[in-house]
């Protein structure tokens, strides 16, 4: 029995993600995105995903929770469907901080919020439970850039990696396609020779045909069944377009490009008594663009280890069951998948920002048959032609 | 070789006759063809020629047909809603007159460009203009006029009712009570592109000057449909989001709620106008059809608000209150 695994995540954004550093800095924009402090290129940090995972699941067990309460409510032996339901509101005492002792987590070593995503010590109150699924942060795997060709996914070996890729031979200043009708591309403003490279089709037909809906069905079920043939289904046109728009290029130049094409949006609010621009209230902000691809990891430990408070973690899961390994700590974590399809991540949520469809749930290692490829090109390709 | 992209095009056009055909293939409205023909314009080439060349290929480009375009008509997919206390809306509806709203690319041949997303170049209009002309809307339908000429045009005293709170939310501001609303906004997506042109004319000479391009979303015209696009919007209250009267300071029953955002929807698309430059009129538009949808009820489409609020009632007892 395994003691943890790790478990692949992968969302495309269906609206602009703006997950903000906390204030300007010096720079074009007021309001900036979060950082890897060492490579510059934006990501979502672990523990933003994890706060707002924890709230989703909160929030999906809380309906379920009031459903069960109607329908005993309905129902002839109310008294015992009732007194199987659980008093305490999962939503919002389990989300959250919830550092209040009476509207607090609960810690009920059967509540699969607190177990799943942990609790702090309470004032007053013994020591809190770290929680059995972690959240790594989450990074750009595919950006869309604007081109004289139309839309590409520019990504790099370094992004690549994520995926369990290796990706060699990508060292010119150069961008490395699979075709391409120029000898010329820009990613923005910046202009770079095209190299053709026959093994981005493998990369294509093989990583992310696997990865585009496999095994996850957008189904509140969240179930992670990693075999068998992709299932699309509920996955608009543009998916598919993505893979036939891959764009390689060299690690030194990803953060470049990402940075230069970041979506920079101004905003206003507007005066009521004038019917104008409010004064001062016009300001910038930066976001990551629609359609961008993320990766991130679920690290999920295995429930049979660990105690809450003194007693065995017994959560019971949707189909019936116990939560005994570590794949099913990450279901009820991907109970938080739909709501990030409506309610999103990040700022200004019910402005059109931040929503994510998780497109791919489940092990890093699934359907894979391919795991490097070489780009190196004879030196006497490309030119000065445009 | 140079590195940047707009260096090269000038290159590239100082050394072929400026008058020569546009080089590039036009792929959609976010490419390379747009980049060549503004720089064209400012090179100081012929300028009327290079905004004519764009105008042509941009009219013509019903955006069905642009090679990378995967987003006009695209609307949010409703059909598994997670919580049966959510309920998805969708408005069709088709433009009476021009929609229009500035892009924020600045280096554009025309001066006053519709706002396009930037990858793809597909004329939008995004989902935090919907949310405030909406709040607007309900404000409206909720005696903000009468406040204003009671009040010298002024917004003291003014307190949004409690369905508009629940709805939208309030300003950060309101450190007591602040709290989001239950409506969560899409971007509109629009399939088409037209121009319009607006001449000042000499107060002295009675004549006119230098006519002023608008590129717009076009209206229906004699044998020619107008820009349609489609309103989307999900109403997603948290569970235990208050909504009884005896709750603290606040009261919203969804019931009485959502038929007054349904009445706002309705004037603000019919009326009012959803564009820039809606005191000369743009932006208004007839409703095609209405849909909503819900976990257990699915979808329903009706012809007009009322037949619609009518099968949605019926929903909301099925969640019960959240």
């Amino acid at each position: 029995m395994t003691s943890y695994q790790k478990f692949l995540q992968v969302g495309i954004a269906l609206d602009p993600i703006h997950v903000g550093a906390g204030g300007a800095h010096i720079g074009r924009v007021d309001l900036t995105i979060v950082r890897d402090p060492v490579t510059r290129i934006p990501k979502i940090p672990g523990s933003s995903l994890a706060g707002v995972y924890r709230t989703y699941v909160a929030m999906h067990y809380e309906e379920d929770r009031q459903l069960k309460l109607q329908q005993g409510q309905q129902s002839e032996q109310q008294s015992e469907q009732q007194s199987k339901t659980r008093k305490k509101p999962y939503f919002p005492d389990c989300a959250g901080l919830g550092l209040d002792q009476k509207n607090g987590h609960c810690r009920y070593p059967n509540c699969p919020v607190c177990t799943v995503f942990g609790f702090a010590a309470g004032a007053g109150q013994e020591g809190g439970f770290a929680g059995l699924a972690a959240f790594t942060d989450a990074h750009v795997l595919l950006f869309p850039v604007p081109t004289r060709e139309g839309p590409k996914w520019v990504t790099s070996p370094m992004a690549l990696r994520q995926i369990g890729l290796k990706v060699q031979g990508v060292d010119d200043n150069a961008v490395y396609m699979e075709k391409s009708s120029y000898y010329k591309l820009n990613l923005g403003w910046l202009l770079l020779p095209v190299r053709e490279c026959d093994q981005i089709s493998k990369i294509k037909k093989k990583r992310f045909r696997n990865l585009w809906g496999l095994g996850y069905t957008s189904d509140t079920s969240g179930t992670l069944d990693t075999s068998g043939t992709p299932d699309t289904s509920g996955i608009p046109d543009i998916f598919s377009c993505i893979p036939n728009n891959l764009a390689l290029v060299p690690d030194r130049l990803f953060s470049h490009i990402v940075n230069s094409n970041l979506e920079v949006r101004t905003s206003v609010s507007i005066n009521p008594e004038t019917g104008a621009a409010e004064e001062g209230a016009l300001f910038s902000y930066e976001a990551l663009p629609r359609w961008t691809v993320l990766v991130w990891e679920i690290i999920c430990k295995n429930p049979k280890y660990f105690k809450v408070r003194g007693q065995d973690i017994q959560v019971t899961m949707d189909g019936g069951g116990e939560m005994d390994t570590p794949k099913k700590v990450c279901q009820v974590a991907a109970k938080a998948h739909p709501y990030m399809e409506y309610l999103g991540i990040g700022g200004m949520g019910t402005r059109g920002m931040g929503r994510v469809k998780v497109v791919y749930s489940g092990d890093p290692d699934s359907g894979q048959s391919i795991d490097s490829i070489d780009c190196t090109s004879p030196p006497s390709q490309g030119g000065d032609r445009s | 070789m140079t590195w940047d992209y707009f260096v090269f095009i000038a290159d590239t056009i100082e050394n072929i006759n400026n008058t020569q055909e546009i080089s590039v293939s036009f792929e959609c409205l976010a490419s390379g063809f747009v980049d060549e023909v503004s720089l064209r314009f400012f090179l100081g080439g012929d300028k009327e020629r290079a905004r004519k060349n764009y105008i042509d290929k941009a009219r013509k480009s019903d955006t069905k047909n642009q090679k990378c375009d995967f987003l006009s008509g695209v609307v949010p997919d409703f059909s598994h809603l997670p919580s049966l206390n959510w309920i998805g809306l969708q408005v069709d509806f088709e433009l009476l007159t021009p929609w229009y709203s500035k892009d924020d690319r600045v280096f554009h041949v025309l001066d006053n460009p519709v706002r396009k997303d930037r990858v793809f170049g597909v004329p939008f209009m995004a989902a935090s203009s919907w949310k405030g002309m909406l709040r607007w809307a309900c404000r409206m339908r909720n005696g903000l006029r009468e406040h204003l000429e009671r009040h010298n045009n002024r917004l003291d005293n003014w307190r949004d009712p409690d369905w508009i709170l629940h709805l939208f939310g309030n300003e950060k501001e309101e450190k007591e009570n602040f709290r989001q609303g239950a409506l969560v906004f899409y971007p509109t997506w629009f399939n088409k592109i037209g121009f319009e042109v607006i001449n000042p004319h000499s107060r002295e000479r009675r004549a006119g000057t230098q006519p002023i391009y608008y590129e717009v979303v076009p209206e229906i015209r004699p044998n020619e449909e107008g820009g349609k696009g489609t309103l989307s919007l999900l109403y997603a209250p948290w569970p235990g989001m208050k909504f009884s009267a005896d709750s603290t300071k606040f009261s919203a029953d969804p019931k009485e709620v959502l038929p007054k955002l349904l009445e706002a929807i309705e004037y603000l698309l019919t009326v009012y106008g959803i564009s820039a430059k809606r005191t000369v009129g743009w932006g208004t538009a007839k409703i095609t059809e209405w849909r909503a949808f819900h976990k257990d009820g699915g979808e329903v489409k009706e012809s007009d608000r009322g037949a619609l609020w009518k099968k949605v009632q019926t929903w909301l007892s099925v969640g019960g209150t959240p």
